[in-house]
């Protein structure tokens, strides 16, 4: 019998030993680099050819709008940078002006989506490397790169030229590197820390929070573990990067505006957006805290799925609270970074998101709960990483709740973006104008009309637009001398200035009623009496 | 002095003047008891002369030669020197407006510093006319261009025969007197004036075409000036020069050096380096002329392109040093390891800085390296007695030696070092300046990298700083400069094996090497620089190791302007001296040597001297945009502008921010936030650079010494920062009186 039971232990151990090598084989390949690189390129790559094939890739207005800003620096009536405007920040334009001059890339959107597409690779990447620099187990940040790699909501917009990806890739970047340099204290992980913090701050607004957040965190950090001269050097270091971008952008602003400070309260700003829903009775978030709160945590939730988000906060809330090290705890803070800033933004009427089961029951913004996304899935990630039980029960949560996602066809991005206040429907005057303006100069507003002159697929050079300030002001005055057709709906730039005046209403008739604005074309054979402004939403 | 004398006349017509002239020369010659020859050089003469010469043959030593070359009394005048036996020459025209008398004792002034005496004409009985083109000829193409006071075209010299055998003639037919004079002169020989009373014409007539000769004369004094540059040695016998020395421009140099003068920066421009500059100048006034706005926006595109390259390359060797640490690391174990150290030979030139001599001796004893194994050399000047006799005084160890550098120019670092080089015996040779404190190891180091090194390394380079960063803002701002250049940008152009400027002190060679490449440019002021590039054309390369020389940092402003002068003077001449022999850069094709040596030395001189308008137009740009605005939109087009704009933004922002890194990586953290004021002391490099400029036209070789011992001085006044502006105004008025006096 003892012979026995040591030939079974022996085959025993012999089997752990073999399965243990195997299993320790296919970690190696699957957390090898290739691996990682070729599997979410392809994911990338097949995700963007099945929603381009389905035509979704451009259903946002702001999608259309990030390719014309780029466009219209190469193509327009007065080309140049200073196309790329104030609306947005300028890093993902920026970006797409070394492919938006080729049409293909232009009117597929792939000049764009390209740089989301790359950008959600990086991520996928920072989000692993970083899981390993902060001591998780390969399997655990296996299932952090998984959860958001295989997002549905995130595998969508990482197909779109949207700028969330690139924000994502950013703030990752600047977390990464200063949760290596809080590792190794290399002053050079602080810099590029700062360099990829220099890239978030001109991608979104979030970004800004996240620079002042991360200069919180390097200067405690430092105060815990430096001495004196040292902690300023490396708030010196770090900040001063991210106050040049922030100075770029108020001088970009001075410059092209004539006002620093014009992102913030011109005429397209986001706060000019909010100031209007708020007098509309429609942000509901503003000075509210816990229905702020509410809006976001039910955003994320509709974006990861509310047991994934579940299993999230419960291991950030756990690993916050528990004994960890300062370090986890610091890396951690970061990534909730956004989470806070969201809210507080729409604390602040700064920002609105839209969800159909709050009021005023409709989709707006809702992609934005995707900046969640990398918190939770450390979260899951540190929750896996206690027991191999609960990385089981992580993965099987994970796989059930994509699974449901996909299956029913539940991803809040293409619903907003399809029925909510982020897709326009101006579509059908852009077919119209595809058809039927063969020449002339086309004056409309972009701010409010961008997507229908990229579903147009006229040349850019065909529109009067604000940017095309040598031509927009006199147009406005004498729509004559300049333009063929105007394009309006009330209370838009160019109906201000031009439903009263003799010079349009005298010589221009109404050719086609759109959904939400029509089109007047000069000398025009439509009856005066068309003039007739049917009020528009 | 012998008592012989060569007269040559050159004459043409002149029958009825030559006997009285032989007459009157004889007579005052038996008085003084001179021998003499005459040697008339006729011209094609169509009168008597030749028939009256030949009479006076049987009387008079005189020699009558028939000219050969073409016509005009230069050609006659060099015949004539060739046929002269005696040492000393006098030349005097044969119409007897020039007395005769007058050679005798314009022959007793010459003497050992006296080479050539020019009769200087007081009473002229001429024309109104010539009198007046005389003078004006005089002032302008004499004085004006050539710096000669005496009475250049005067037709009685005497002087020595030898000038004849030094410099090279070959004049036009009426330009002889100014090419003579003008080459002697530079040639380091003295000229000295002797006044003479100028007799009317007698007999004959001036054979000279008044208009045409002027004319004549005036190109060839503009040629002249134009001329390649040369060099002369005294006496073609010599054969040592670098040692014995040598002229230019009259200035007597000794080099102690073999480089060609071709190699060295005792010119500032080669012959076709102005050619080359005057047809660049020239096309560009012309483009500017035929079109201003096409040539404005052209210079424009150029400056950004420039300025867009650097700020590509330095963030790339910026990335370098922090990525690739390519520092050669030296191991403790390595240096404790027992074994037969090679002897090392220390170089330290002082000038006029006894005071730090104690901190140095103290410094090199602490060196961890076998005495008896050492060699340092005090290379102590001449003139600087005070040094000298405190160096004897004071306890120097058994392996320290005073070298006294015999006086001479030019009086620069370099000279003293081939001084000192001519007596080492080390294997190995470094220099140190007199205030600095290597760490202890460095020579071990230096041994041990050099001897693991590729071959091709022949120098390594030890990084410097500074002790007493603190001292005031200045010394703050210096050390940021330092540590960014020595700690990220050095090692970055290492990474890449580019040609590296070296520091001041603190390069180890293999003394074989050193000789071998002829040591360092005397003449250049920083011959640091210059011997780096020198070392990439010869196919070696410079290494840095990890070890570092503690230096005194500038603490005054007006030291530090003089010194920083003296920097970028010397960047300037490093930058002329190679683009003679850009082609050496470009040996292996695979390295872009010329390129980085261009954007290393050149774009950092012109990066000093433009910034200053870049940042004016930028500030009128925004202050007076109404009115400025289109005018200078109009001189940059779209592509240009984003171009210019980068790098205005970035530019500025990433080389501020570089000086914050080079703290950091050197651990000075407390500099990092004074690195916000660098701008004004970016104001102050160019006011430097543009008095650099001044002095290469006007200074080439002047060695600006930088004081030091300030941070010894018992009381220091720190400087705080709040008082900094004062210091600043108070520091600018000060260097303005110096320049002034």
């Amino acid at each position: 019998m003892p012979r026995k039971r040591k030939t079974q232990n022996l085959s025993f151990q012999f089997i752990k030993s073999k399965a243990d090598q195997i299993i320790n084989t296919l970690g190696d390949f699957f957390s090898s680099p290739i691996f990682l690189y070729s599997a979410l390129i392809t994911a990338s790559i097949v995700s963007w050819l099945y929603y381009y094939e389905a035509n979704l890739t451009l259903i946002y207005n702001d999608a259309r709008s990030h390719l014309n800003i780029s466009r219209r620096v190469v193509d327009s009536l007065q080309p140049g940078f200073a196309q790329i405007g104030s609306v947005w920040l300028p890093l993902q334009h920026v970006l797409q002006l070394t492919t938006i001059w080729n049409d293909f890339m232009f009117r597929t959107g792939l000049s764009g989506s390209i740089i989301s597409m790359l950008s959600y690779v990086g991520s996928s990447i920072l989000i692993h490397k970083t899981a390993r620099l902060l001591g998780l187990s390969r399997l655990a940040a296996m299932i952090a790169m998984l959860v958001f790699a295989t997002n549905p909501n995130m595998v969508y917009m990482q197909a779109t030229p949207m700028t969330e990806s690139l924000m994502i890739f950013t703030s990752l970047g600047s977390i990464y590197f200063f949760v290596k340099w809080i590792k190794n204290h290399k002053i050079e992980n602080l810099i590029l820390s700062a360099a990829m913090t220099f890239l978030a701050i001109l991608t979104r607004y979030d970004g800004w929070f996240i620079f002042a957040a991360l200069s919180v965190l390097v200067a405690y950090y430092s105060y815990k573990n430096f001495p004196k001269a040292h902690i300023e050097s490396n708030v010196i270091i770090y900040s001063s990067v991210g106050v040049f971008a922030i100075g770029l952008w108020l001088m970009w602003n001075l410059l092209i505006f004539g006002n620093p400070l014009y992102f913030l309260d011109g005429p397209f700003s986001a706060k000019a957006q909010q100031d209007v829903l708020f007098r509309e009775g429609r942000l509901l978030t503003k000075y509210n805290l816990p229905f702020s709160t509410l809006t976001y945590a039910l955003a994320t939730t509709a974006i990861t799925g509310g047991a994934t988000a579940a299993l999230g906060v419960l291991g950030i809330s756990y690993t916050l609270i528990s004994k960890s090290s300062q370090k986890i705890k610091l890396a951690l803070l970061a990534l909730c970074v956004p989470i806070l800033f969201n809210i507080i933004s729409l604390f602040l009427g700064q920002s609105v998101i839209h969800l159909p089961q709050l009021p005023p029951y409709t989709y707006f913004n809702d992609r934005y709960g995707l900046m969640a996304l990398p918190a939770i899935a450390f979260g899951i990630a540190y929750f896996a990483n206690r027991k191999v039980v609960l990385a089981m029960l992580a993965v099987i949560v994970l796989i059930g709740q994509n699974y449901t996602m996909y299956k029913n066809n539940d991803l809040i991005t293409i619903a907003d973006g399809k029925s909510g206040a982020s897709g326009y429907f101006l579509d059908d005057i852009g077919e119209w104008l595809n058809t039927n303006a063969d020449t002339g100069l086309i004056l409309v507003a972009a701010s409010s009309h961008d997507s229908l002159i990229f579903v147009s697929g006229l040349p850019l050079d065909r529109f009067i637009t604000e940017g095309a300030y040598e031509y927009w002001g006199p147009s406005l005055k004498t729509p004559t001398k300049y333009a063929e057709f105007v394009i309006m709906h009330d209370g838009d730039l160019v109906y201000k200035s031009l439903s009263q005046n003799p010079d349009f209403t005298n010589h221009y008739a109404l050719v086609y009623q759109g959904q939400y604005s029509n089109v007047y074309q000069k000398n025009g054979l439509v009856p005066r009496v068309a003039l007739q402004f049917t009020p528009t939403e | 002095m012998t008592k012989n004398i060569s007269i040559v006349i050159p004459t043409k017509n002149e029958k009825n003047s030559v006997a009285e002239l032989v007459r009157r020369i004889d007579k005052s010659m038996r008085i003084a008891g001179l021998s003499y020859e005459i040697i008339f050089i006729d011209d094609h003469s169509t009168d008597r002369t030749r028939v009256e010469v030949q009479k006076l043959k049987t009387k008079y030593p005189v020699f009558l030669h028939l000219k050969v070359t073409e016509a005009g009394k230069a050609r006659s005048l060099i015949e004539g020197f060739a046929r002269a036996k005696y040492k000393t020459i006098a030349m005097i025209d044969g119409d007897l407006q020039y007395p005769p008398e007058a050679i005798v004792p314009m022959f007793k002034k010459l003497s050992s510093d006296t080479d050539i005496i020019v009769s200087k004409r007081i009473d002229v009985k001429t024309s109104l006319l010539r009198n007046t083109l005389s003078k004006t000829f005089n002032n302008l193409f004499c004085k004006r261009l050539h710096n000669l006071t005496c009475d250049v075209q005067s037709g009685l010299k005497v002087f020595k025969k030898e000038i004849l055998d030094t410099i090279e003639l070959n004049p036009s037919p009426w330009a002889f007197d100014l090419e003579f004079l003008a080459k002697a002169q530079d040639a380091g020989y003295k000229i000295k004036s002797y006044k003479i009373d100028f007799d009317k014409r007698q007999n004959g007539k001036s054979k000279i075409n008044l208009i045409g000769a002027t004319t004549q004369i005036a190109t060839s004094a503009i040629k002249l000036k134009f001329r390649k540059a040369q060099i002369y040695q005294k006496g073609q016998s010599i054969q040592n020069a670098e040692t014995q020395g040598f002229y230019y421009k009259g200035q007597k140099f000794t080099s102690y050096s073999k480089l060609h003068p071709e190699q060295t920066a005792i010119y500032n421009l080669t012959r076709d380096q102005q050619l080359m500059l005057v047809g660049l100048l020239s096309t560009l006034l012309l483009a500017i002329f035929i079109a201003p706005t096409k040539t404005i926006i052209a210079l424009a595109a150029g400056i950004s392109l420039v300025y867009f390259l650097d700020l590509l390359f330095n963030f790339f060797l910026i990335y370098r040093g922090f990525a690739k640490e390519p520092e050669i690391t030296i191991a403790d174990k390595d240096i404790a390891a027992k074994r037969d150290w090679p002897i090392y030979t220390i170089l330290c030139p002082l000038y006029k800085e006894w005071q730090v001599l104690p901190q140095f001796i103290k410094a090199i004893s602490q060196l961890d390296y076998p005495k008896h194994k050492l060699q340092v050399m005090l290379l102590l000047e001449e003139n600087d007695t005070e040094t000298i006799t405190k160096a004897r005084f004071a306890k120097l160890p058994d392996y320290f030696e005073i070298v006294v550098v015999p006086h001479s120019m030019p009086k620069t670092k370099p000279k003293a070092l081939n001084y000192g080089l001519n007596f080492a015996k080390g294997q190995y040779t470094v220099v140190f300046d007199a205030e600095d404190i290597p760490e202890p190891e460095q020579l071990k180091k230096a041994v041990i990298a050099q001897e693991n090194s590729a071959p091709d390394i022949s120098c390594v380079q030890a990084k410097l700083n500074f002790y007493n960063p603190k001292q005031n803002l200045l010394t703050r701002l210096f050390t940021a400069e330092y540590s960014l250049w020595f700690d990220l940008v050095l090692t970055g152009l290492q990474s890449v094996h580019a040609p590296i400027p070296l520091g001041g002190t603190s390069n180890h060679f293999r003394t074989a090497y050193l000789r071998k490449i002829n040591g360092w440019d005397s003449f250049n002021v920083t011959e640091d620089c210059d011997l780096g590039m020198r070392i990439t054309k010869n196919n070696h390369r410079t290494a840095i190791i990890n070890s570092t020389t503690y230096e005194e940092a500038n603490s005054d402003l007006v030291n530090w302007f003089w010194q920083r002068t003296r920097w970028i003077k010397g960047y300037m001449q490093t930058y002329l001296v190679h683009m003679r022999t850009p082609h050496l850069f470009t040996k292996t094709l695979k390295k872009p040597h010329l390129l980085i040596f261009q954007l290393v030395v050149g774009g950092k001189v012109a990066s000093m001297l433009i910034n200053p308008l870049m940042w004016t137009v930028t500030i009128l740009y925004f202050m007076f945009r109404s009115i400025l605005g289109p005018v200078i939109d109009s001189y940059f087009p779209a592509p240009v502008l984003y171009i210019a704009i980068t790098c205005l933004i970035f530019g500025n922002f990433l080389y501020a921010y570089y000086y914050m890194l080079g703290s950091a990586k050197r651990g000075h953290y407390d500099l990092v936030k004074y690195v916000f004021l660098i701008p004004i002391y970016w104001l102050a490099m160019s006011a430097a650079a543009y008095y650099a400029l001044y002095q290469l036209i006007k200074k080439p070789h002047y060695w600006a010494k930088t004081k030091h011992g300030l941070h010894l001085e018992e009381k220091i006044e720190t400087l705080k920062p709040s008082l900094w502006p004062k210091a600043v105004i108070e520091g600018f008025i000060s260097i303005a009186n110096t320049a002034k006096n």
